[in-house]
């Protein structure tokens, strides 16, 4: 047995716990926002993407960690429309839970919620958004932010260079897709920990390629280049490990 | 600059006095060098040694002459577990604990030494770099290259070890002495003492110490693990960026131990045959820094100090980050600086969560997640440069999986070869 002999207290429970704690708030306040259509949408949501993963866990004989499947459906909660169908968020995240278990560099909220988009364009009906309190919304996000930042918990950079490029699109006037979606995605889509980057410099091209993505695609394709940016992230994080190694 | 504060458990050994153990039965002298070579054994079974007497020598350039810790009898050449797990030649004395010693010839003033006539007592007394390298001193300032700085590192990565530190607290005069003779003899600029920001009181009794020393500079450094690696350092204190060896910046780095080891050397033409060593750990019930003999055997020390405590607990030798778990049979060396009995880990390893602390952590710039994924792609895996890995045991460490990301390194490493 080689060492080292000890080892960092930090581990993969505490960093799920730790992301699990930083939804709290704006989980709350979309509950409030939502009421009781919300509270079940996000009993389907997360019920939906456990029991998932104990059934492909249990098929597959692997490793039992059921924290980040409650996480992943609290996020696609957070995502969704308030006027998802249950029915829709019940079968898409079924199959993103099916396709993240088996490739799991894809994220699998940008595939539920891509779905979902989709649905509401090609059915022409509108999504509805939660009618926020701007401020009570910065101030909420901005607490998540220092507390994840802190504990070291979500890959920040990502959030910090896609935060960044919409205050930027924000200060130049631009359209942008909502500071609800652009809170969510920014804290809690992007800087998902299997579909990212692992190396700081990647991380923040990532962060700012979405970002400005974010700025120019309307919300639908935006989703889509997420899944497109999983696909090619491997290999430039592989190059940029390369040249960073030589 | 990357680096970690890792768990410290200095505390438990760092403010208990030096005990020696100087008794031990029989002492076990490890024929190892720097370059493993064969060594030619001057004595043979039933001579009579006295302590400090040679007792093999070798040719190669890296070596130097081994000697005896202890006044005895010759009993024969054993194998015996050295700090890397092998197991190595040694040679078996009977101690009579008589403390017998070689007469040594005409001493100077330390500072009144020519150059060839240190390189010539370095070599004689065995002084090597006494934080776990083995490497020669007199081969290191052999350097035809001009020094600027000397570099004296009391920084001390790894927790638990406090041998270095009691070394600077116990023999501060000693060791300023020594640093001045080297900076006149050798015509060296200026010496740099770099010392953690968490030894305060090393830095307080230097301070005290230093006055007339005008040369020498004390320096604190964050107490950030892999700060003690020697381009490190040299980075932090003087900024300036090592390719291969400090020597190409002008820049020569010694452990604080081999500084007061080349004192013993000047100033008594002492070899090494003995250091301070650290025995620490929740294991032990009394941890603290031990005079010790080269030679002895590690569970000798352990039983004199008062053994270890009951239950499940495994021996680490020279720091839990980059040492070895090694067996009862071990010997001390010149380049041990710590004894470590900790509980067994029972952290199990789980999937790789991506979190990508590995990669941002690694002090060269290594992406020890890549080159799991793709140990099995010899092409890749050379293009990720595994070799390299210092093996300081950061990405093992900070892995929230548990995942053995170092050992996965060192096999790459391993695999690529010189490629």
């Amino acid at each position: 047995m080689n060492g080292p002999y000890i080892k960092d207290l930090n581990n993969s429970k505490k960093i799920f716990r730790n992301i699990l704690i930083s939804l709290i708030p704006l989980l709350i306040y979309k509950l409030f926002l939502t009421g009781i259509n919300g509270l079940i949408l996000l009993l389907v949501s997360s019920i939906t993407t456990l029991t998932t993963n104990i059934l492909i866990e249990y098929i597959k004989n692997t490793n039992k960690n059921y924290i980040y499947s409650i996480i992943m459906g609290i996020i696609i909660f957070l995502v969704m429309p308030s006027n998802t169908p249950f029915m829709l968020i019940f079968l898409t995240n079924i199959i993103s839970m099916i396709i993240f278990k088996f490739v799991n560099f894809i994220n699998p909220i940008a595939i539920s919620s891509f779905i979902t988009y989709i649905f509401f364009i090609v059915t022409k009906n509108e999504f509805i958004l939660p009618e926020y309190n701007i401020y009570i919304l910065i101030g909420i996000s901005i607490i998540i932010l220092i507390y994840l930042i802190i504990n070291n918990a979500i890959k920040f950079r990502i959030s910090l260079a896609f935060l960044l490029i919409n205050l930027l699109g924000f200060i130049m006037n631009l359209e942008l897709n909502g500071l609800y979606l652009i809170i969510v995605f920014g804290l809690f889509v992007i800087p998902e920990l299997f579909s990212t980057p692992n190396l700081a410099m990647s991380q923040i091209l990532c962060g700012l390629i979405l970002g400005i993505l974010s700025i120019l695609l309307p919300i639908e394709y935006f989703i889509l280049s997420i899944i497109i940016i999983n696909f090619l992230n491997k290999y430039i994080d592989l190059n940029i490990a390369i040249y960073l190694a030589n | 600059m990357r680096g970690k504060k890792i768990i410290n458990r200095k505390n438990m050994s760092i403010t208990k006095n030096i005990k020696k153990f100087s008794e031990p039965d029989y002492v076990y002298i490890p024929l190892i060098s720097y370059n493993n070579t064969s060594f030619d054994v001057k004595v043979k079974i039933s001579d009579y040694v006295l302590k400090g007497q040679i007792l093999a020598i070798s040719d190669d350039k890296f070596s130097f002459p081994i000697h005896s810790s202890v006044s005895g009898t010759v009993k024969g050449i054993e194998k015996h577990s050295y700090i890397d797990n092998t197991l190595i030649d040694t040679i078996v004395i009977e101690n009579d604990f008589l403390e017998k010693e070689k007469k040594i010839g005409s001493v100077k003033k330390i500072n009144n030494y020519s150059i060839e006539e240190v390189l010539e007592l370095l070599k004689n007394a065995g002084v090597v770099g006494m934080s776990g390298t083995n490497y020669p001193t007199y081969y290191k300032y052999g350097t035809e290259l001009k020094i600027n700085t000397l570099i004296v590192n009391a920084v001390e990565a790894e927790s638990y070890i406090t041998s270095d530190f009691t070394i600077l607290n116990s023999k501060t005069s000693e060791i300023l002495e020594t640093i001045d003779a080297l900076l006149e003899i050798f015509n060296i600029n200026e010496c740099i003492i770099a010392v953690k920001d968490f030894n305060k009181k090393a830095v307080d009794d230097l301070i005290q110490y230093i006055g007339s020393y005008t040369k020498i500079k004390i320096r604190s450094v964050p107490d950030s693990y892999t700060m003690g690696w020697d381009k490190y350092l040299v980075k932090y204190l003087l900024n300036l960026d090592v390719k291969n060896n400090t020597i190409e910046k002008s820049v020569l780095v010694n452990n604080v131990s081999t500084i007061y080891s080349i004192y013993e050397a000047l100033k008594h033409r002492k070899p090494i045959i003995e250091r301070i060593v650290t025995f620490s750990g929740e294991g032990i019930k009394k941890p603290q820094n031990v005079l010790v003999k080269v030679g002895t055997k590690v569970s000798d020390v352990i039983k004199f100090i008062g053994g270890t405590k009951k239950g499940n607990y495994i021996a680490i030798i020279n720091g839990p980050m980059m040492g070895k778990m090694v067996d009862d049979d071990v010997i001390i060396t010149k380049n041990t600086t710590g004894v470590i009995i900790l509980k067994e880990s029972t952290d199990k390893e789980i999937e790789c969560i991506n979190c990508g602390k590995c990669t941002n952590i690694c002090p060269v710039r290594l992406a020890p997640v890549l080159i799991m994924d793709n140990q099995n792609n010899e092409k890749i895996l050379n293009k990720l440069n595994p070799k390299k890995c210092i093996e300081c045991g950061l990405c093992s460490y900070i892995c929230p999986s548990k995942i053995k990301l170092r050992d996965i390194v060192i096999s790459s490493k391993e695999k690529v070869g010189d490629k």
